[in-house]
């Protein structure tokens, strides 16, 4: 290409001079536009002549308001011409779009030439192209903003579309985020276009040719150095490297990119996914290393987000499915008449659930709002369960509430103090309606009244016939029967004894088992006692010492006691010839152990002996019996204010022990 | 050992009748027997017992309440009554009316003898006296 000046003056210097200029021109980074005042084209260097994309040859001579393509810029000339008139210089800033659509940011400094008078002649125009600076200072201002966004919420997805519409068009054409799944995979989190068809596109493009996992270029290569990849031009030979087929070639140019920035998305140095950022040739932006640094320091940013919402993602969900389990929590208990609280011992604080259904109460009901539901017969019983609860840990009541006038209901509350520094702090446990389980206790304990009662009838009979019949004998017949009729009277006692533990059960159950107290002399009760049950079995009973003290109690549940304790001890030792009742006294009580020689009993079984009908599970085919003896001896004992317990080796006999307040030695 | 003292036994069990029955008749006693409690005061009037034996639980008018019947009327107030049941609270039963005594059952025959002639022995002291 050649250029050179209108000549005005001939002389060598002169020319020497101007065509310094013109090849300093030339060289000029800017574009250079020369006019006369009107606008006719004197000279364009070459950046002008590829900015307005036209040769010098074919503008020569023409104005340059004909060859500016838009109204906007012809009116700014011709101001600048106008404002030029009077000499001195004007600056612009210019921002515009150019013919082939791509952004275009300058400074526009146009300056009078003027000759010796000082007469302005011409304009010589400089347009310093500042996109690339424009684009930077964008990226910079624009992602910042963005990561303030980012940094300002922890809505995912409102989050990212807010980052989308800061990104896109302005700083990119294409905006995507990809995070690294379970399998290994990127998975695309969002892609942005101002086209939202060209969104659906790029979707179909991605299932239609899905990233190279292996290529050692592209989101994946990212994923696994770690590294950022920049792809400031994007040059026919990569468009035909990365394509698969000539199909994919043809579409990914019809894309048209211009350049690429992919930035991977590091958590504490592990890369969980990329961000990407692609300018095509429609804003025709070229990203830097400049940009590259500020989209790093925002990928960042995306990093933590990613973080943060993937946490509270997880919070959400954990909360979520609490509750629903709290939901079913709740539906269950109602449906098993079941409440659960956490009463603090100290504050009558209490944290319940469900307990309004079965208190009628509200939730969270105090100490007091419960007393006063709960049945007044039962509020003693309860306090004192409570305190001793607190002494051993365990709480465990059968209590009456009346939720309404109407209605009385039963409840079971069974709970577990919990301790802080071996401090009692808290009883939580279960509240459960148990008030049908109770209706059939109290049926079944009618039953077993009306049973006992209807066996009890005909004994009756038989026991009066046995001792008229023993009366009636005379001389040989006593001699012959005698012996019978005193065992089969022992028998029919011993079946009386046994209905009368039966109905005893049912009765402690009912809380209503009566004591008959009387003082009486404890050695001569147990020696009639055990001179009656030894008319029944073969064992020796034997009597090691005497207590020598009176006692107050009901003597006939004390006999029964003795009755239980002697059947069982012959009863679990079959081979045994003999067991031993030892008594002895100290200052407050009456000592009583039972010794059998039989098979005894292990150390799983011995605490669970005194429950209602325990039996010994071994022995449930082996010996019969209804496994209700020691459960009613141990209430007997203890509504006698006394102790019983026992002690054993399996195969090496048993000693059951009790003891009972004495009122004074004889 | 006959006395011509008349005892009347209530109980709904025929059994129970009968050998109670047996054993104080050998002691010498007129002994009468109603399975029932209907027109108690009726049959106690016209039958004039030195004693009632009476069961607790019996159908419909229980032992319990017709002893409250008859300790109210002034024709059988003085008639002593003991309570005759299975029932292990008998004592208790006993303590709460104004029966005079109570026998459990199963019984010993013994025991029956001894209450009887006891509280007769009574009725021979208040009447005596009076």
């Amino acid at each position: 290409m050649h250029h050179t000046f209108k000549k005005q003056t001939v002389d060598v210097s002169t020319q020497i001079l101007s065509i310094s200029l013109q090849k300093f021109l030339e060289l000029l980074p800017d574009a250079v536009v020369v006019s006369d005042m009107k606008g006719e084209t004197l000279y364009v260097n070459p950046v002008a002549e590829k900015f307005l994309d036209v040769t010098f040859s074919e503008i020569r001579g023409k104005n340059i308001l004909d060859i500016l393509p838009f109204a906007p810029q012809k009116f700014l000339a011709l101001d600048i011409l106008s404002k030029l008139n009077k000499g001195g210089s004007v600056i612009e800033e210019l921002s515009f779009v150019t013919k082939k659509g791509a952004e275009f940011h300058g400074i526009f400094t146009c300056t009078a030439a003027t000759d010796e008078e000082g007469v302005p002649v011409g304009v010589i125009g400089i347009l310093k192209d500042n996109t690339e600076r424009k684009h930077h200072e964008d990226m910079l201002y624009f992602l910042n903003k963005a990561g303030e966004e980012l940094a300002s919420t922890l809505d995912y997805n409102q989050t990212i579309t807010k980052i989308e519409e800061l990104i896109v068009p302005r700083l990119a054409d294409w905006f995507s985020i990809e995070l690294v799944n379970d399998q290994g995979d990127l998975e695309l989190i969002s892609i942005k276009h101002k086209d939202p068809s060209m969104i659906e596109f790029a979707l179909e493009l991605r299932e239609l040719y899905p990233a190279d996992k292996s290529g050692n270029t592209g989101t994946y290569n990212v994923l696994r150095t770690g590294k950022a990849e920049l792809y400031e031009e994007i040059p026919d030979e990569i468009i035909k490297k990365t394509s698969k087929d000539e199909k994919h070639y043809q579409i990914l140019k019809k894309i048209g990119f211009n350049s690429v920035m992919i930035i991977p998305l590091k958590l504490h140095g592990k890369t969980i996914g990329t961000i990407n950022f692609i300018s095509t040739k429609e804003s025709g932006k070229r990203f830097t290393e400049n940009d590259l640094e500020i989209a790093e320091d925002f990928a960042r940013k995306v990093a933590y987000a990613v973080l943060n919402a993937r946490l509270y993602a997880s919070v959400e969900k954990e909360l979520e499915e609490r509750k629903k389990t709290e939901e079913l929590l709740q539906l269950a208990q109602e449906y098993g008449n079941m409440a659960t609280f956490s009463w603090n011992l100290d504050s009558d604080y209490s944290l319940n659930r469900n307990i309004s259904m079965l208190y009628g109460t509200r939730e969270d009901a105090t100490m007091e709002d419960f007393q006063k539901i709960i049945h007044p017969d039962d509020i003693e019983m309860l306090k004192e369960t409570i305190n001793e609860a607190i002494e051993t840990g365990d709480f465990y009541a059968e209590f009456r509430i009346i939720p309404d006038s109407q209605n009385i209901k039963w409840i079971l509350g069974k709970a577990k103090v919990l301790y802080e520094n071996g401090k009692p702090e808290k009883l939580v446990g279960v509240n459960i309606d148990i008030t049908r389980l109770k209706e059939l206790e109290q049926k079944k304990d009618e039953f077993i009244s009306i049973a006992s009662h209807e066996l009890k009838t005909p004994l009756t009979s038989v026991k009066a016939y046995l001792q008229l019949m023993e009366r009636m004998m005379v001389g040989d017949e006593e001699k012959k029967f005698g012996g019978f009729l005193t065992k089969t009277q022992g028998y029919v006692d011993k079946l009386s004894h046994l209905i009368n533990d039966l109905l005893n059960v049912s009765k402690i159950q009912a809380g209503k088992l009566e004591f008959i107290m009387e003082e009486f002399d404890f050695d001569q009760l147990v020696k009639d006692t055990v001179e009656s049950i030894q008319n029944t079995v073969h064992h020796k009973l034997v009597i090691l010492g005497s207590s020598k003290a009176t006692v107050r109690g009901d003597k006939v549940r004390i006999e029964q006691v003795f009755f239980n304790l002697i059947s069982n001890a012959v009863k679990y030792s079959p081979k045994g010839d003999r067991v031993e009742i030892s008594l002895s006294s100290d200052n407050e009580f009456v000592h009583v152990s039972v010794r059998d020689f039989g098979i005894g009993i292990s150390n799983d079984n011995l605490v669970k002996i005194f429950d209602r009908f325990y039996r010994a599970e071994h022995s449930a085919n082996q010996f019969t019996g209804l496994g209700i003896g020691l459960y009613i001896c141990a209430e007997i004992i203890k509504r006698h204010e006394g102790v019983i317990w026992a002690e054993s080796a399996e195969g090496g006999g048993s000693v059951f022990h009790f003891k009972l307040p004495l009122l004074h030695h004889l | 050992m006959s006395s011509g003292k008349s005892i009347l036994i209530c109980d709904d069990d025929v059994a129970i009748l009968e050998v109670t029955r047996t054993i104080l008749e050998l002691s010498g006693y007129t002994v009468h027997t109603k399975e029932n409690t209907n027109d108690i005061i009726e049959t106690v009037v016209n039958l004039n017992p030195d004693l009632i034996i009476m069961d607790l639980w019996i159908p419909e008018v229980g032992g319990e309440e017709t002893t409250l019947i008859l300790k109210n009327d002034d024709r059988t107030r003085h008639i002593p009554i003991i309570l005759f049941s299975a029932n292990n609270d008998i004592e208790r039963i006993a303590s709460k009316t104004d029966a005079e005594d109570y026998i459990k059952k199963p019984y010993e025959i013994q025991e029956l003898e001894e209450k009887v002639r006891a509280n007769l022995d009574k009725t021979q002291d208040v009447g005596s006296t009076s």
